[in-house]
């Protein structure tokens, strides 16, 4: 059975009176312990359809099976719980809470979701050694480089152990060692904790870690 | 002109902004405009009410008499009032001077007394005071008239008519006690308890010779000619007055309570009003920088295309501009029917005062508009818009090119 | 906790933005503060001060009011002695005491001056005040003498020991003197007051007006102003068809209770101003606080923050701005009650025609301390929650690329 099931997706954004259609009709199956990369030049809805899978954003029409439980049309609280619980977050520009330091940062999932201090803490000090944070774990986010955010974040969209992390160009903002670098990191960790991972990249030379590549151009899957 | 439009633009592209500065400075503009000319309306209306009810421009006394002013101390006269007179009318500032004597009587109509606050005048009260104005039956004393006017209460109260007389104990100058009687010969109204219900009118030669005065008076009231300000007034007279036991003084000195009164009006206001704006200020300040920070790379690529370090700051400083004058029309919209009512309608505040209040709000106390009011309001509205967003406009002005053209808007 | 954590880091981390809310909120708390110090002294001088002259009940004799004189010794109370004890019998009666007051004319060898003679009972409880502004001799003065104030004192060049005639009209019309020495000196806070009064004992008032067991007034003071009501009711029934008026303090004073409603009226508005001003200012100062931060909320719903959740933190910071600007605001504001409520503000001659002695004493309360602290906390909850609703009702993704 697929953790993920996308049938024809739609989405269109309305700008003034022209309607741009970002996705036009994406079927694709996701699997438990995918490693999926979406691939396609800028604008050709890779961002719309990590935000539709992440339940960040409702579809036009379509419908997205998270197993087995369609996700689009759920009320907020619903979907916040399953982001919670089920999905995990990488972005771009790291966004991380810039008060907060490394641990802390980690942790702020774990306090949503209700879950009691020793768990969090057990669970806080095997990611940081994890993604090798161990030194900086009580830095603030603007006192680490770039590769270090990113590995913050890392940690974590993968606090909760959810099924699935979204990451959208995870390392669009990094040179291309540290990129490469965190790009190995997450294939490290699908295979160690079995999480599937979908990340888009424009980024041709992360293609050779990928298990399956969905190419996108003008809102279609075209491979 | 093009760069105010650039501003109001830009003030379009944040209305929520927008919309809580001019709430706060509109409400700014209101305040003012309806604090002035309420003051105005102290000054145009009250003041002005004070001087020709009773105290005039300027009043000449024994230099001895306020200490002891409460006795009414008949002993501090000015003696030689007709020479006095005479000396202050020949000066060219001196429109009018009337002589008074203040004293403690009582007043009888044979089946109840009472005591009043005396007030011997003569017919030139009528040239430094309103009272003829006030008359509502009988008439005002002429030179050779002989009587007491009384106020309208008071005379229903004793049931006096025109004609009818009256009984006057006093205490003369030498200490005995003297008693006269006197018609009636007019009733007075000024809307002013103080007077209305506490002062009765004597011609001054039955008063002279009530109170065994002979040729003195205890003040002689002084108006002065068409633009005699009172300091040039005062000065004048004092330095006449030098080497005699006499001194002048404004009017202000017997209007003690109706000056402190407005003075501690006016000077809450300007401390309330101040706060308020400093409030305004620290607003506008706050969305001017956070408007310079929304637009560090928009500010980069002008200095880019060639804007100067001055351009900027004039931009931005339009910006508010533009906000300060939308908020002055909405203040000025809102204060518009409060205007309206208060100037042409007027508020009752002396039925809300005690009596004893000595400050003529008539009955009805109105605001009085100028138009240099709402240019104050317009000038201060302005300004405060200026003031806040000097310092965001200077440090965006001296942003880097390079840094802002660099500048995310998330960081 | 978290929230709480996450939104003093927040302030802290912004230190010129968080010090500009902080300043809007305690200018306007500061502004409430002094303005209710102010109306709670003119309400707390009229509550202890004027009452305590006036009395919470006074029984008039009837006519008395009436008169064309207000020194009439026209009407006067008839055996007052079984007023009084019938009013002490009353339940919270705990002062009645008879006053007789008159017109008079004190005479030296060269100055005359007419004042209000007051004649008072030396076991009166109303001479509580006049006993502490005594500055030379004592209250037990107007047993064979008379007290006067020390302005009048210098007015009529007289000090203690020296003998004054005072000239009163008596009973009977007729003009009568005596001649008493000055037993004491006082001088209160009010120069009014101090100019028009001057004291005696009861007894030689009777005397010196030829009204022998006769008073023109008798004062009670209760333990409680509350209570006025009933106990003025049970006096006309007890005096039913006597020729007796019988006041409560808010009948006494019915011109100065309008005058407390206008002004607390102005200080509502004036006050209104301040908190619609100040909540647009804070409200602003707020919403881009938020907005600059949008995205960050947006990342914190990405990773599963609830819209309750959200508000709640937003909400947060602006109650914890409230809390820090009211403290602020507190103290600006206390400072400046307490410094008015010791040394009086002086607002020029006009503070004696409201009764208010020479000086206005402002006046602290817990009450309007616990009120204004609560309304800064408010305007900054209200400015936040009006933040946090503008947040929340956009999506997860308009949040994360908020421009």
């Amino acid at each position: 059975m697929a953790l993920i099931k996308i049938t024809d997706l739609h989405k269109q954004y309305h700008l003034g009176r022209t309607t741009i259609a970002a996705l036009k009709g994406i079927s694709f199956d996701i699997e438990a312990g995918d490693f999926i990369t979406i691939l396609g030049p800028s604008g050709c809805g890779k961002t719309t359809l990590l935000n539709l899978i992440g339940s960040i954003d409702d579809p036009s029409s379509g419908s997205i099976l998270f197993e087995d439980q369609n996700i689009c049309g759920l009320s907020d609280n619903r979907k916040s719980e399953i982001r919670l619980t089920k999905i995990g977050f990488i972005f771009q520009s790291f966004n991380l809470i810039p008060v907060l330091n490394v641990r802390e940062n980690i942790e702020f999932p774990m306090i949503l979701a209700n879950a009691p201090p020793r768990t969090r803490t057990a669970r806080i000090d095997e990611l940081v050694e994890t993604v090798g944070l161990k030194d900086f774990e009580l830095h603030k986010p603007d006192e680490l480089s770039g590769g270090q955010r990113q590995r913050v974040a890392i940690a974590r969209a993968l606090v909760n152990r959810p099924k699935l992390v979204i990451a959208d160009e995870p390392t669009a903002n990094l040179d291309s060692v540290t990129g490469t670098m965190i790009i190995e990191e997450m294939k490290a960790l699908n295979e160690q904790e079995k999480v599937t991972f979908v990340f888009s990249t424009h980024n041709q030379d992360v293609m050779k870690y990928a298990k399956r590549i969905i190419r996108l151009k003008d809102g279609a899957i075209v491979s | 002109m093009k760069l105010f439009k650039a501003g109001m633009k830009n003030i379009l592209r944040n209305r929520r902004r927008t919309s809580l500065n001019v709430i706060s400075l509109a409400l700014g503009i209101f305040m003012m405009v309806f604090g002035l000319s309420w003051g105005q309306g102290y000054h145009s209306y009250v003041y002005t009410a004070m001087r020709n009810f009773e105290a005039g421009d300027a009043q000449i006394l024994n230099r001895n008499y306020l200490k002891e002013e409460r006795r009414l101390p008949l002993d501090l006269a000015v003696s030689d009032t007709r020479r006095v007179v005479k000396s202050l009318t020949d000066t060219n500032i001196v429109k009018t001077a009337s002589p008074r004597i203040d004293f403690s009587v009582k007043v009888s109509n044979r089946m109840e007394s009472t005591r009043l606050l005396g007030r011997g005048v003569s017919q030139a009260e009528g040239e430094v005071t309103v009272i003829r104005n006030q008359i509502t039956e009988g008439r005002f004393f002429t030179d050779t008239d002989r009587g007491v006017l009384l106020g309208e209460d008071l005379a229903r109260r004793m049931k006096l008519n025109i004609g009818d007389t009256l009984y006057l104990t006093a205490i003369d100058r030498h200490g005995t006690e003297n008693f006269m009687s006197l018609k009636l010969t007019g009733i007075f109204k000024f809307g002013f308890p103080p007077i209305d219900r506490q002062v009765i009118f004597v011609d001054i030669e039955s008063a002279r010779s009530l109170l065994d005065m002979r040729a003195s008076s205890t003040r002689i009231v002084v108006r002065f000619t068409e633009g005699t300000s009172i300091t040039e007034g005062l000065e004048i007279l004092n330095e006449k007055l030098a080497n005699t036991e006499l001194t002048a003084y404004s009017w202000e000195r017997f209007a003690q309570e109706t000056v402190s009164a407005v003075q501690s009006d006016m000077g809450s206001f300007y401390v309330f009003i101040l706060i308020l704006y400093m409030m305004i200020i620290i607003g506008m300040y706050n969305s001017m920088s956070m408007t310079v920070r929304e637009r560090t790379g928009e500010i980069g690529t002008m200095r880019a295309i060639g804007a100067r370090r001055s351009d900027i700051i004039v931009l931005l400083l339009f910006e508010s501009i533009a906000i300060s004058c939308i908020a002055i029309i909405a203040g000025y919209l809102l204060a518009a029917p409060f205007m309206y009512y208060l100037t042409n309608i007027g508020i009752d505040i002396s039925s809300s005062l005690p009596d004893s209040v000595p400050v003529p709000f008539g009955e009805r106390f109105y605001a009085d508009i100028e138009p240099l009011q709402f240019l104050l309001a317009f000038a201060i509205g302005i300004a405060s818009g200026i003031t806040g967003t000097l310092i965001p406009a200077v440090r965006a002005s001296r942003l880097s090119i390079t840094d802002s053209l660099g500048a995310k808007k998330h960081g | 906790m978290i929230f709480l954590k996450i939104a003093l880091l927040n302030l802290r981390s912004h230190p010129r933005r968080t010090a500009v809310i902080i300043t809007a909120i305690a200018l306007a708390v500061g502004i409430m503060e002094t303005v209710a110090g102010m109306v709670d002294g003119m309400r707390n001088n009229f509550f202890t001060n004027m009452l305590e002259e006036s009395g919470h009940i006074q029984v008039i004799a009837a006519g008395k009011e009436d008169s064309l004189d207000p020194f009439s010794i026209e009407h006067t109370l008839d055996e007052y002695t079984d007023i009084i004890d019938t009013a002490r019998s009353l339940p919270g009666v705990e002062d009645a005491s008879p006053f007789l007051t008159f017109g008079a004319l004190l005479i030296t060898e060269e100055k005359n001056i007419f004042m209000a003679g007051n004649g008072i009972s030396s076991a009166s409880g109303f001479n509580k005040s006049l006993d502490e502004s005594i500055v030379k001799g004592s209250l037990n003065g107007i047993e064979d003498g008379v007290l006067i104030s020390r302005e009048t004192a210098r007015l009529m060049k007289l000090d203690y020991g020296d003998t004054v005639i005072i000239l009163v009209e008596d009973s009977e019309g007729a003009p009568y003197y005596l001649s008493f020495p000055v037993r004491g000196i006082y001088q209160t806070k009010s120069s009014d007051f101090d100019n028009m009064n001057l004291f005696m004992s009861i007894e030689q008032a009777q005397e010196l007006l030829y009204l022998p067991g006769r008073a023109s007034t008798v004062k009670l003071k209760l333990t409680d102003k509350d209570l006025a009501q009933t106990a003025a009711e049970h006096l006309a029934q007890a005096y039913a068809g006597m020729p007796v008026v019988i006041k409560t303090w808010r009948q006494i004073h019915g011109n100065f209770m309008l005058l407390i409603d206008l002004f607390d009226l102005f200080i509502y508005i004036m006050n209104l101003f301040t908190v619609i001003v100040a909540a647009a200012v804070i409200t602003n100062s707020v919403l881009m606080n938020m907005f600059d931060r949008a995205r960050e909320f947006g990342t914190m719903r990405a990773v599963g923050l609830k819209k309750s959740g959200l508000f709640a933190l937003i909400t947060t910071e602006g109650l914890s701005l409230g809390f820090l600007g009211s403290l602020a605001g507190l103290a600006l504001g206390i400072p400046v009650v307490l410094y008015f409520q010791e040394y009086g503000l002086d607002f020029g001659a006009i503070s004696e025609s409201f009764g208010m002695g020479s000086a206005f004493y402002f006046h602290l309360t817990a009450k309007y301390i616990i009120l204004n602290f609560a309304s800064g906390i408010l305007i900054a909850l209200a400015g936040a929650a009006y933040a946090a609703w503008v947040i929340i009702r956009k999506s997860v993704i308009d949040t994360l690329s908020w421009r």
